[in-house]
């Protein structure tokens, strides 16, 4: 990241999100960590300025809600007068067999997944440009090019993310912006807490490596994604996901 | 949003136009009162989005999705910027 870098990691609270925001903070960046759980995100802040180098402030940010996300950067702005990462990890997976998807379940999967995405992706990108440069890492999903049952929203939305991300891409070059994604596979967070034994023996034995990963093993390509030592990758989807195969 | 106080220069209209004159790449002694989005042959969409970003790096503000979206004329520049506390 610049020196000093200033980020923003969504869905920050837990997983993947305070994974990366605890390797930023390692790294001496200032991380914004955005969410809805404020006081988790707040005890989480507070237990990272505590061992530094870094900075992180809890940010009060509901993605699935456009004047929140309006909101968020407002406060980035006038805090900070510039963003150099933006880290779009704010997720929810709405499990759900065709023929018991709701509408609603379908519209909280975009609203979050992709919408909230993009609109955080846009504001993000209207501050970098003013500065030319910054990184934009996207979480996408192992399954958003890879079928399962039972995961149609929630992998339409994440196909959505990586769609954006090549456009994206593509559109901010000229910035001195780069727009990658990561698509995490199997990770020991709560998003898959709702797995069953047997769905659990299932899914490890589609891994070859044989375990499922870990949320800084995400973080650690993400901050690769968002360094300077990534400086010529843009567009990409990188898999983290043990060499999972469908 | 919030409309803040405004802060009054004398020169804001001199930077205003120096912004557009530069974002819009226009002959220096161009009429900017004139100017109108699409209609301006060199205001097209991509340098709407070089003018918003210069006007928010001269003046230092954040511009909504809405003021972007609103931004057709010169004049409505003043307008927009004057909701984020820039006077003219």
């Amino acid at each position: 990241m610049a020196d000093p870098a200033v980020a923003l990691v969504t869905g920050a609270a837990r997983g993947i999100g305070a994974a990366t925001a605890s390797r930023f903070v390692r790294d001496g960046a200032t991380v914004f960590m955005a969410g809805r759980d404020i006081a988790s995100l707040e005890a989480h802040a507070s237990t990272l300025n505590a061992v530094g180098p870094g900075t992180a402030i809890a940010l009060s940010l509901d993605v699935s809600d456009p004047s929140s996300i309006a909101a968020a950067f407002r406060v980035v702005f006038a805090t900070s007068r510039r963003l150099d990462v933006l880290v779009n990890n704010a997720g929810v997976m709405e499990p759900g067999l065709i023929g018991a998807i709701t509408d609603l379940a379908l519209a909280r999967a975009f609203a979050i997944n992709a919408t909230g995405s993009i609109l955080c992706l846009q504001a993000a990108a209207r501050l970098m440009q003013r500065q030319k440069h910054g990184a934009i890492v996207n979480v996408s999903s192992v399954l958003a090019t890879r079928a399962a049952v039972g995961k149609t929203a929630y992998a339409a939305s994440k196909a959505a993310i990586e769609a954006a991300t090549r456009s994206a891409a593509l559109e901010l070059a000229p910035w001195g912006i780069r727009v990658n994604a990561v698509a995490p596979g199997w990770i020991d967070t709560e998003l898959v807490a709702h797995l069953s034994a047997a769905a659990r023996v299932e899914t490890q034995r589609r891994v070859p490596m044989g375990r499922p990963g870990r949320p800084d093993e995400v973080a650690t390509v993400i901050a690769f994604l968002a360094s300077p030592t990534a400086s010529y990758v843009t567009g990409a989807i990188v898999p983290v996901d043990g060499g999972y195969a469908p | 949003m919030t409309v803040l106080a405004p802060v009054i220069t004398a020169n804001h209209v001199t930077r205003l136009q120096q912004v557009f004159t530069a974002a819009l790449e226009l002959a220096p002694d161009v009429d900017h009162s004139g100017l109108a989005y699409r209609e301006t042959p060199q205001w097209d969409s991509v340098a709407h989005l070089q003018l918003v970003i210069a006007l928010e790096a001269e003046f230092d503000v954040m511009l909504e999705t809405d003021d972007v979206l609103s931004l057709s004329t010169f004049g409505d520049a003043t307008t927009i910027l004057g909701r984020h506390g820039i006077a003219f």
